[in-house]
């Protein structure tokens, strides 16, 4: 069945090249899909802490026009799925919500029914597509990455809402490492959030998270990081050169899409995904595994 | 020091349907023991006080000495599954930090989001050079929205006024 896949105002509107690596990942793997309708979730951390209202509000419009489609939506972002589906479980479990909110949309037209499916594309991936059909399309194992996964936390929690995976122990990121070829590690601070939501107002502490992070990542001899939600992404890129200079202790590590990963196991080369466009470059670590664009 | 009650603040946190689950806390500290901030911050931070300060309506040590403050939790959720009360903690920090916008004394860095989606429509609007990157790596436009349809919504929330950027004078006197 065809799908809404939605990537996002940080994904589309900044680091378009992950929807890149997931749109061919996709196709390949016969996910069929149109673009969802709608641009913005609204964040579950940012908007819903000025204006819960707002959240529910934008948050159930959106939905809204998934019901007309009659299509599940596959979103490409921790945020927007913790936001699309907390919506739809606030509004079935608090009536007086439910009707602020029908209330408001109707003056637009919407009629808000409730019937809406959301999933994370790690959930599509594990659980409509099937590891073995991901094995299947390996071209080229991705062997020698050895990867400090992180999940990031508002792909699982709350498990009020979101009912897949494990909340404190998930598991299907690293299923999904391991399939293609590379190794999903233990290490300490695995289940570590990546600091974005406390870095907005308290930059000390959010660079103390992320430090945690790399020299967990580093102790265990991880050679890349590995995330399925853009914020995630972005901070891991962005704190490396603060968080090296703060502390003195140097951090490059190269931080990954799964989706990039499954991309290059099934033969695509850096340059259809836009590798260059990352800040901390995979290229020489690519090389030492014997992946390199064609001259 | 003696603190004082806000009944009005407790009537709303208790009577908030999704919130009064706080009556619940038996201040066991598992919240705190889990919590990732608390343990960088050796204490400072603790989601068990922000609790039962809200429960007791301190409404002087959540918005005005901030101790602890609500805006050091990372929002990580993680003792929303460790509480053996089921107490939806993340819930009634957001209730709070609504609070903090509504008093316009909610830090920039959130405010300034919930800005940028009443003027654009999203959080993050398009760039001419990621349009350009777009283009390169062979991607589409990405979906377009009714951005008037939107701003009439938050207007009738009422995103509008508390989006907008207040002078400190008019703030002292909408304390409490
Ligand atoms: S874990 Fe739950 S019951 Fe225990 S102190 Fe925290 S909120 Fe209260
Ligand atoms: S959600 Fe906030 S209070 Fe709860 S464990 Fe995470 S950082 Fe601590």
């Amino acid at each position: 069945m065809q799908a809404l896949l939605f990537a996002g105002c940080t994904i589309s509107n900044r680091l378009p090249f992950l929807e890149k690596s997931a749109r061919l990942v996709f196709k390949d793997l016969g996910i069929e899909f149109i673009d969802a309708p709608f641009t913005c979730c609204p964040d579950p951390v940012g908007v819903q802490a000025i204006s819960e209202k707002t959240w529910l509000t934008l948050g159930a419009r959106n939905l809204c026009l998934a019901e007309q489609e009659k299509k599940k939506i596959i979103s490409l972002c921790n945020g927007c799925s913790e936001t699309l589906i907390g919506v739809k479980s606030c509004l079935d479990h608090d009536k007086e919500s439910l009707n602020e909110v029908k209330k408001v949309l109707s003056k637009k037209g919407y009629d808000y029914k409730g019937t809406s499916e959301t999933f994370h594309f790690i959930r599509s991936l594990i659980e409509d597509v099937g590891i073995g059909k991901i094995k299947e399309k390996v071209k080229r194992p991705l062997k020698g990455l050895k990867c400090a996964t992180h999940t990031g936390c508002h792909y699982m929690r709350p498990s009020d809402w979101i009912k897949w995976d494990d909340p404190l122990e998930p598991k299907y990121l690293d299923v999904l490492v391991n399939a293609v070829g590379a190794e999903a590690l233990d290490y300490e601070e695995k289940m570590l959030c990546c600091g974005a939501g406390v870095d907005r107002t308290n930059n000390e502490v959010g660079l103390e998270v992320a430090h945690r992070k790399y020299k967990g990542a580093t102790e265990a001899d991880a050679n890349c990081l590995v995330v399925n939600c853009p914020a995630c992404f972005q901070q891991f890129e962005n704190t490396q050169r603060d968080v090296s200079k703060k502390y003195e202790e140097k951090y490059k590590i190269p931080v990954f899409y799964i989706t990039e990963l499954i991309a290059l196991a099934f033969g695509y080369n850096p340059e259809d995904l836009g590798l260059r466009y990352h800040r901390n470059r995979p290229k020489k670590l690519l090389k030492s595994i014997g992946i390199e664009d064609p001259q | 020091m003696v603190q004082e009650i806000n009944f009005d603040f407790r009537k709303k946190i208790l009577d908030k349907h999704i919130s009064s689950t706080i009556s619940y806390c038996y201040q066991c500290t598992s919240c705190t023991s889990a919590c990732p901030i608390a343990d960088i911050t050796d204490g400072k931070y603790n989601p068990r006080k922000l609790i039962i300060n809200a429960l007791l309506g301190l409404t002087e040590k959540i918005f005005v000495d901030k101790d602890p403050s609500v805006w050091d939790c990372t929002q990580c959720c993680t003792c929303d599954e460790i509480c053996p009360q089921h107490v939806k903690l993340t819930e009634i920090f957001a209730f709070i930090k609504n609070q903090f916008a509504e008093r316009h004394e909610a830090p920039e860095g959130f405010l300034g989001e919930a800005r940028a989606v009443y003027e654009n429509g999203l959080a993050i609007p398009m760039q001419s050079a990621i349009k350009r990157r777009r283009d390169s790596l062979g991607l589409s436009d990405p979906p377009e929205f009714d951005y008037d349809e939107l701003k009439d919504i938050m207007k009738m929330i009422g995103l509008d006024k508390l989006v907008k950027k207040v002078d400190k004078e008019d703030n002292a006197e909408g304390e409490n």
